[in-house]
């Protein structure tokens, strides 16, 4: 039954990380439209686009931790991989 | 205001996407570079981030209805993120041109793909317990509308991670999701059902994206007033559009995406040779 709790917790990540960035977004495209100092809309925007760009990252690391708790060594390994490859991307970027 | 154009565009393509599942990923850049005049490369960052948007946005009843099939996803991103990573560096090295062209070219698949229907794999093997998906323990199984379980097996799954690799290539090159290219990879390589690798595919997409997403923002390629209202109309547009546009006739709606595709690959091609229409809006 760890298998499925793991998997309710990949689903609210997503679905309440999204809806995060989505009202980050809205809020800084409204202030860019409505200003209202010192709040700076694109900053706020940028804020809700570098939660969206970590969420899956996020996800990745939470499967990490399910396959940990499950010790499913090789699983666990693929994962690391995965961050390692994303990561190299940023580092090298 | 042209944040609201922005919003608008992206809404409206990912609505009328919804309503025949299919995700508006490809269209983002071409409206950008058409009718926005932003350069490609512009156009291609805040695709990619839409991209994740609606990926994530629409994972979760996938995952609760147990369609993702989450340990065949993770080994699969290994080959999309390296394939992503492959398309980060290549991108330096290649020219608009090219780019232009090898849209053009995604452009027509994905309309070909359209107009012919996926059919459901034919499952003609047997447990066969020496292949790599067996030692790597990805069969399995998911429940349908009526709660019987159905268990399915799965395929080849070197030549999947192949071609997975290439669908992550092309993903960071132009900035889509590249379902289009994964989907035959699930069908044909894997042999996954249908809901499985429809519910798979788009829960990998938001990781390989993101691979190619963190290397564009540290680049500082992605332009945040041009990302943020594509990646919210896009997202609002899946979740609230396709419901209101259910009432379209999906066979007429699949032809006009079949034409807007085509005509979209004609302008591309323009593009490729540094012609371009429809100037202003």
């Amino acid at each position: 039954m760890k298998h499925a709790e793991n998997h309710r917790a990949i689903a609210l990540l997503l679905s309440w990380g999204s809806t995060l960035s989505m009202l980050l977004i809205a809020a800084g495209i409204a202030l860019t439209l409505w200003p209202l100092p010192p709040f700076s809309g694109s900053d706020i925007v940028r804020a809700g686009i570098l939660v969206l760009i970590l969420l899956p990252v996020a996800r990745v690391m939470l499967m990490l931790a399910g396959f940990i708790g499950q010790r499913d060594r090789l699983y666990a390994l693929i994962a690391v991989l995965v961050l390692m490859i994303i990561a190299t991307g940023a580092w090298l970027g | 205001m042209e944040i609201l154009w922005l919003f608008g565009a992206a809404f409206i393509a990912s609505a009328l996407g919804g309503v025949l599942g299919m995700a508006s990923g490809i269209f983002i850049v071409p409206i950008l570079t058409l009718f926005f005049h932003t350069s490609i490369h512009a156009a291609i960052g805040a695709s990619i981030v839409s991209v994740i948007a609606c990926s994530c946005a629409s994972a979760a009843p996938f995952i609760r209805s147990r369609l993702t099939n989450i340990r065949l996803a993770i080994l699969l991103e290994t080959a999309t993120t390296l394939g992503a990573l492959s398309g980060v560096f290549l991108a330096g090295l290649i020219s608009t041109r090219f780019l232009y062209g090898l849209f053009t070219a995604v452009l027509l698949i994905s309309a070909r793909q359209m107009l012919a229907r996926r059919k459901e794999a034919v499952v003609d093997t047997e447990l066969s317990s020496g292949s790599l998906a067996s030692r790597l323990r990805l069969h399995a199984s998911y429940p349908d509308s009526a709660g019987a379980e159905h268990r399915y097996q799965v395929g080849n799954v070197p030549l999947g991670m192949s071609l997975m690799y290439g669908a992550g290539l092309i993903s960071a090159l132009l900035g889509i999701g590249s379902g289009v290219l994964k989907i035959p990879a699930m069908d044909t390589a894997l042999r996954l059902p249908i809901k499985v690798s429809s519910a798979t595919s788009n829960f990998m997409i938001g990781v390989t994206a993101a691979a190619s997403a963190v290397a564009w923002y540290s680049r500082g390629e992605i332009e945040v007033n041009l990302a943020g209202p594509v990646a919210l109309g896009s997202v609002v547009g899946a979740l609230l559009g396709a419901r209101l546009l259910m009432w379209l006739p999906a066979e007429k709606l699949r032809l006009f995406f079949v034409a807007v595709l085509i005509l979209l690959a004609f302008q591309m091609l323009m593009s490729t040779f540094g012609i371009h229409f429809p100037g202003d809006l």
